[in-house]
């Protein structure tokens, strides 16, 4: 599903964010990456979704090569893979419901369709009384969840979660991370790159750890040990 | 059914009334931008109109010899009115300027009582000529010089209305030359204020730009509502100069009213008879600032 070959991240005047980084991550798998501040963990994310340029090596994802994605194709990509944000990156002027619609009008979905979709997705984050509401009107935990059913509304292969509870206190962090378990069990892959050692040890999944921009470990069923 | 064109549509007037304040600064800056550049048009009129008053005023006044025939007279008029130099002719037989002096005079006895005394009528058959330009005046001058209409005129007053109409050439020239100066001062600072207005507007929505291209937006539809609601922005603060200046004219009616009758101006009148010219240029030229200046700033937040 996400393969990355030899990646290098390279950044003027003299630091590499990542450095030759292969990794292969398998459709419907769920995998943490870990790593301490500058380890290059969201320089991954942020190459997955074409925010950043790789310097050097190849990324495919679902087995289209985006290391060299022209820019008119970005919107594309991005609407395949869910993102989801540490800092939510909701629309402050929009609601709930228009948070989460504004995906699907960028491409021009019909608005039958629209209708139709938002109220089951905002039932699966449980926001459905919440929809009329901005985001200013919300908890941090419920703007995360706004914000995984932004991510979820194309229904993607692919969701990246780049520290998503990072802004959240345990009792969230916990819903979220139980949400991203329930996604990923409906066949979707997860990403998630985290820092948080509470998480990674609950979720008993693979984990890939890295450090100075390379990978230095990767164990199937692993916990945080940094 | 392109649902894209509506959406647009949607997000552009949502946006408009969700920002309100920032729409009214918008607005308001784009009001005060306008009314500068039509104080200038307004001055500019009223300037113009008072020159072109004044050179209204120039001509040259022609008297005929007494006793020259009537048919001398008529033949004369139409060879000057026939110069391409030459806007009209007025005719004033003696008879009538008698008339027109006495009732001038009605309450000086003094007068009344010479021309009584005089017996007979002491005025001259004239010719009133005015030009279609005051450069013109020279070539009506030089045809009058010609001996044929020398005969038949006793005297002309030109040498006084000489020096006035060269003066007024003069000043008219500079006057225009100035005002076109301080037009394009002002259209220039107008210009800046505009863009620099749409810009910060657009700089607020700067984090959303970058939201709205993560989520996989493209840069068309993420613009396009920003173009709309930069016309809005257009339309509005248009409509709302077009009723202030509306009052401000009418409030300064009473102070300009003298000055201006005397000139035979009205700045409501020339607004009006001008309305599509100046307004619609104006319209046109904020609406393609509000969307340059919007595209281009739009665009820099789109390197997402």
């Amino acid at each position: 599903m996400i393969k990355l070959r030899q990646v290098t991240k390279f950044y003027d005047p003299d630091t590499y964010a990542l450095k030759g980084v292969s990794l292969h991550i398998k459709p419907g798998e769920f995998v943490s990456i870990i790593g301490q501040s500058g380890s290059g963990k969201t320089t991954i994310v942020k190459l997955l979704t074409a925010e950043e340029r790789l310097t050097n090596g190849n990324i495919s994802v679902g087995g289209w090569d985006i290391s060299d994605i022209p820019y008119r194709e970005v919107p594309i990509l991005r609407r395949q893979i869910g993102v989801i944000f540490q800092d939510y990156k909701l629309l402050p002027r929009k609601t709930v419901y228009e948070n989460i619609s504004f995906a699907l009008e960028a491409c021009g979905a019909p608005h039958r369709k629209i209708k139709k979709i938002i109220p089951q997705i905002l039932k699966v984050v449980n926001l459905g009384h919440k929809a009329e509401r901005y985001p200013r009107q919300l908890s941090g935990g419920e703007q995360q969840r706004v914000g995984i059913a932004r991510s979820l509304i194309h229904r993607p292969k692919i969701l990246v979660a780049d520290e998503p509870t990072g802004n959240l206190d345990l009792s969230n962090t916990k819903e979220i991370v139980d949400l991203l378990q329930k996604i990923n069990e409906l066949g979707t892959t997860v990403l998630l790159v985290t820092h948080d050692k509470y998480v990674v040890n609950m979720l008993k999944k693979r984990v890939v750890v890295l450090e100075r921009g390379q990978v230095v470990s990767d164990q199937k069923v692993g916990r945080y040990v940094l | 059914m392109n649902y894209s064109f509506f959406r647009i549509i949607k997000f552009a007037i949502q946006d408009f009334y969700r920002n309100f304040w920032l729409s009214v600064v918008t607005i308001t800056v784009l009001i005060l931008a306008l009314l500068s550049v039509n104080i200038l048009v307004s001055l500019n009129a009223i300037s113009e109109s008072v020159v072109d008053s004044v050179k209204e005023k120039v001509d040259v006044s022609v008297f005929f010899k007494t006793d020259t025939p009537q048919a001398v007279i008529n033949n004369f008029q139409e060879k000057i009115r026939n110069m391409s130099e030459v806007k009209e002719t007025v005719f004033i037989a003696k008879e009538k300027a008698l008339q027109s002096f006495r009732d001038k005079h009605q309450d000086d006895p003094a007068i009344l009582e010479a021309l009584k005394e005089v017996e007979k009528n002491p005025l001259l058959d004239a010719l009133i000529i005015k030009a279609q330009n005051t450069e013109d005046y020279q070539n009506i001058l030089a045809t009058l010089s010609l001996p044929e209409h020398q005969e038949v005129i006793k005297y002309q007053n030109y040498t006084d209305h000489e020096k006035i109409i060269s003066k007024i050439s003069v000043i008219s020239e500079k006057v225009k030359n100035f005002s076109l100066f301080l037009t394009i001062i002002f259209s220039v600072i107008a210009i800046l204020i505009v863009y620099n207005a749409i810009r910060v507007t657009i700089y607020t929505h700067k984090e959303e730009i970058g939201v709205m291209r993560l989520v996989g937006a493209s840069n068309s539809f993420i613009r396009a509502p920003f173009l709309v609601e930069s016309i809005i922005f257009a339309i509005i603060a248009m409509a709302l100069t077009i009723v202030l200046l509306y009052g401000i004219f009418t409030a300064l009616g009473p102070y300009l009213g003298d000055f201006l009758e005397t000139y035979n101006f009205s700045l409501i009148g020339y607004y009006l008879s001008n309305f599509l010219p100046i307004f619609g240029a104006q319209l046109g030229v904020v609406i393609l600032l509000n969307i340059v200046s919007s595209g281009i700033a739009v665009g820099k937040y789109l390197k997402v």
